[in-house]
């Protein structure tokens, strides 16, 4: 019971010393954009390199092109 | 006319301010003339006295703004008033209220979130005393169920929480609950409302006889 009792007295001080997230606190905590440090910068594409295809071709095209040029 | 007011407030929605404050009223209805003033824009306490009177029913008054006045008028023509405050200090009434009335309830449920929210009053209870150096001030436990390790905690907490805690507290019973959907308070809800008469009945002393 005075375990429990400790915890919820304990809880009150970490409720007391948390902050709500609101937009100004979080504006506040986010750093100025000259201290953050600099995220790695993503490898460029070669201008020349072959673009990657994003998706791949739908299955049915490929497995079953009667379906889209019947005979 | 000497008048004994009392508010019931939390910044804390859904602790028990109206249930309590609307038995409060009914139980003091049988020791002089008593009304309930309803400080709360939702209108929680208006709604229940909006229903079919019977006998010993206390009077509810909606405040709306005129939270001052109000409290003035029914200190003038009542021996027992209770203010049911709304649930925030933005309008100003509680501060208000705080500043007029003689005792303060702050009704608390066994649950932690229910103890950070109301330790925000122990501030509230400060402040009303620069103008009311004389309010008496007291957490309630509401809501109690004997057998969980939870509530006997809160007890032994709120001990360490800035304001004395009254030794009683009221039940988690349904007879609340029933009694509001008829419109009634526990007082005139037979047989079925007879724990929870007994409840209010030892805050109601406690309150009143305490120093």
């Amino acid at each position: 019971m005075t375990k429990l009792k400790d915890k919820l007295l304990a809880s009150i001080s970490n409720s007391e010393q948390s902050k709500p997230e609101t937009n100004s606190n979080l504006a506040a905590k986010k750093p100025a954009a000259s201290a953050s440090p600099k995220k790695a910068a993503k490898p460029k594409a070669k201008s020349g390199a072959k673009k990657a295809k994003t998706q791949p071709a739908p299955r049915y095209l490929i497995t079953h092109p009667q379906r889209i040029w019947p005979d | 006319m000497t008048s004994t007011k009392i508010a019931v407030a939390n910044l804390k929605g859904g602790c028990g301010k109206s249930t309590l404050a609307i038995n409060l009223a009914a139980g003091l209805v049988a020791r002089g003339s008593a009304v309930l003033l309803d400080a709360d824009p939702q209108g929680t306490a208006e709604h229940w006295g909006s229903h079919e009177k019977i006998k010993g029913m206390p009077r509810v008054v909606a405040t709306g703004s005129e939270v001052l006045k109000e409290i003035r008028w029914a200190q003038s023509t009542h021996e027992y008033v209770v203010v049911d405050c709304p649930p925030t200090l933005a309008s100003g009434y509680t501060e208000v209220a705080l500043e007029q009335v003689d005792i303060l309830l702050v009704p608390v449920l066994p649950s932690p979130p229910d103890l950070w929210s109301s330790l925000h009053m122990v501030e509230a209870v400060e402040q009303a005393r620069k103008v009311n150096p004389e309010l008496r001030a007291y957490f309630v436990r509401n809501q109690i169920e004997p057998k969980s390790a939870l509530s006997h905690a809160m007890r032994e907490a709120l001990q360490f929480c800035g304001l004395p805690l009254l030794e009683n507290s009221l039940g988690r019973r349904a007879a609340y609950r029933w009694a509001a959907l008829e419109g009634l308070s526990v007082y005139h809800f037979g047989a079925r409302g007879k724990k929870a008469v007994s409840d209010i009945e030892s805050i109601i002393e406690e309150v009143l006889n305490h120093d």
